[in-house]
């Protein structure tokens, strides 16, 4: 999501000290959303073709069982479209954002989750990049895993642009190190 | 007619209500997100601004409005 430029690094967000530096920031990739298009596609095609016989072939005489039936339809219709609309709004709603000295989870939905997970960029002993499959290989995404003391601290999944946010992150990790360091 | 009618004002006000609280739900949990276009690395193509993100519910609320009301007129 976007707003009017700022100073890069002195934009506040949720969970930011005040001594970070944002540096970017990212969703998941855009195909999160192809599934919930599909899906919604499919119902409303759906809908729209069972509509469309009643309407042409009249093969539903009775008044009251075709009323129904335009309910019937027009409730799942809706249905389909508010769930379309709520995964949309979702998908802006996590964000992983990278700072000078951590790397920050945000994910919420519109009404029952709120999930904040911070990393420190030092206490990173590696960082991984896995990409799996053609279409993750041909589209550029995959899954980042940020591994502490043999453990993974945090996975980020259908990183978008994986190659170049992987460099990014792998440089501010020696810039962090470094900084601790001196 | 007077049954169309009410069905027809029923789910106009259902699609309009439901979307607005979905925007204005949307509005507040995406306040702390708002970056500038520079910094977003998910994609080479910068779309999503909270105005186009508007713009998008409002299309989405008339397409939404309009085929409900075309199922209930045409079938009824």
């Amino acid at each position: 999501m976007v707003k009017k430029p700022k100073v890069v690094g002195e934009l506040l967000f949720q969970g930011k000290d005040s001594g970070e530096q944002f540096q970017f920031y990212f969703r998941q990739h855009w195909i999160r959303l192809l599934w919930p298009l599909l899906k919604t596609g499919t119902w409303n095609l759906l809908l729209l073709f069972i509509g469309y016989e009643m309407f042409t072939t009249g093969a539903i005489t009775d008044t009251t069982a075709r009323h129904a039936l335009a309910l019937i339809l027009a409730f799942f219709f809706l249905l389909s479209q508010w769930e379309f609309i709520s995964r949309f709004y979702r998908y802006f709603l996590y964000v992983t954002i990278v700072t000078d000295k951590k790397v920050h989870r945000i994910k919420k939905t519109l009404l029952a989750i709120d999930m904040h997970e911070s990393v420190d960029l030092w206490l990173l002993q590696d960082i991984i990049k896995s990409q799996r499959g053609i279409v993750q290989n041909m589209m550029g995404f995959g899954s980042l895993i940020l591994e502490g003391q043999n453990q993974p601290l945090l996975r980020i999944h259908f990183t978008p642009r994986i190659a170049d946010n992987y460099t990014k992150l792998m440089h501010l990790r020696e810039r962090a190190r470094s900084t601790l360091g001196a | 007619m007077n049954f169309l009618l009410f069905f027809c004002g029923l789910t106009a006000v259902a699609v309009l209500g439901m979307e607005y609280i979905m925007w204005y739900l949307f509005q507040r949990r995406v306040s702390g997100l708002h970056f500038p276009h520079e910094a977003d690395s998910s994609s080479r193509i910068r779309f999503f601004t909270m105005g186009r993100m508007r713009i998008c519910a409002i299309v989405h609320a008339t397409f939404t409005l309009a085929i409900a009301e075309l199922f209930l007129i045409f079938i009824w």
